[in-house]
């Protein structure tokens, strides 16, 4: 079952998404430090995704919850033609923070989806 | 360096302190800003290697620069916790250390509540009031020094790399080194506590606050 957020495609509502993501990342037993790093996850996506938003859009968070990790999805309307670059040094810090991440642009939705799980859910 | 040999080296550079607070000087809190260069030097002066090609001047100034920004930084965003609060993030800390030893790997969350015998969304809350606080405490400050030289080969790759350690430049040098170790080692929270001595929630404090100060200087890089 998934869970979703609407929030309007402003930085300043980042911190809701943050303590939605902490809570379900708890939620699927997830360690401290992975808890850490999904809250930093979702703060850095969400920030990417707001930063190539149009005036008045909004951002949809939607989470996935599993024993042993947690996957979401930011989404936006955007003013971008092609994908978020991922020569960055913000892409960099999502991807370590990240089991899995990727981005998509597809009709105007901007995306960026990410897995954050324990290590031994990584190896199996 | 002997501690007499070290206090002299202080008293020798103690100038670059005030050399470097002098753009500051019609500041309401002048004496207070002196005192964060003064910890500035304090950690050059502990940090400093002789060898490294550098004098401890050229070494320390950048230092102190820091020291007094970062003061002016945490002056004016600082968030008032309240003292409750404080006290179980307080606790918080202590447990995911402590579960973390016994354990070997970091705790969950339902784990840290029930050693604490508090809700889950009590740690929760405590975890978020720990981002929110900017302050450093002394015990940030003073962890040691990891070896970053091999970190920086790896911030090469990058093509803007040269913008990547201006803006690194611009963090607390232990902020710097968590970064590194975090985003460029690719090393777990627990381990980076472990290496620069500092507690797990004192990491996670850390890097929130750097990716926050990063940012902006580094949209579009």
């Amino acid at each position: 079952m998934s869970i979703a957020l609407h929030l309007p495609a402003q930085p300043a509502y980042a911190s809701i998404a943050r303590n939605l993501a902490a809570t379900i990342a708890a939620r699927c037993e997830l360690t401290y430090d992975r808890v850490e790093d999904a809250r930093l996850a979702i703060d850095e996506a969400f920030n990417q995704v707001v930063s190539n938003a149009p005036d008045n859009a909004e951002v949809v968070c939607t989470f996935v919850e599993e024993i042993g990790a947690m996957e979401f999805m930011v989404q936006s309307r955007t003013d971008l033609k092609d994908l978020l670059p991922t020569d960055t040094f913000s892409w960099t810090v999502l991807s370590a923070l990240a089991d899995e991440v990727h981005t998509t642009n597809v009709d105007g939705v901007l995306s960026v989806i990410a897995r954050v799980e324990e290590p031994q859910n990584a190896a199996a | 360096m002997s501690t007499p040999e070290r206090d002299q080296t202080i008293a020798d550079h103690v100038g670059l302190v005030y050399h470097v607070a002098r753009r500051y000087q019609s500041h309401s809190d002048y004496e207070d800003l002196v005192q964060a260069g003064l910890e500035g030097l304090i950690y050059a002066v502990d940090h400093f290697d002789p060898h490294a090609g550098t004098g401890l001047s050229t070494y320390a100034v950048p230092s102190i620069r820091g020291s007094m920004q970062h003061y002016l930084r945490d002056k004016s965003s600082s968030v008032r916790i309240p003292g409750k609060l404080q006290e179980i993030a307080s606790q918080v800390s202590k447990a995911v250390d402590e579960l973390t030893q016994q354990g070997g790997c970091a705790p969950t969350i339902p784990a840290i509540a029930a050693h604490l015998n508090i809700q889950e969304d009590d740690v929760l809350h405590a975890m978020e009031a720990n981002i929110a606080r900017t302050t450093v405490s002394a015990s940030e400050d003073n962890s040691p020094l990891a070896n970053l030289a091999s970190l920086d080969t790896s911030i090469d790759d990058f093509e803007n790399s040269q913008a990547i350690q201006q803006a690194l430049g611009t963090l607390p040098i232990v902020d710097q080194q968590a970064v590194k170790l975090r985003f460029f080692a690719n090393k777990s929270q627990t381990e980076i506590a472990h290496e620069l001595g500092i507690s797990q929630m004192q990491v996670s404090r850390i890097l929130a606050r750097a990716l926050r100060e990063l940012r902006p200087l580094l949209r579009d890089i």
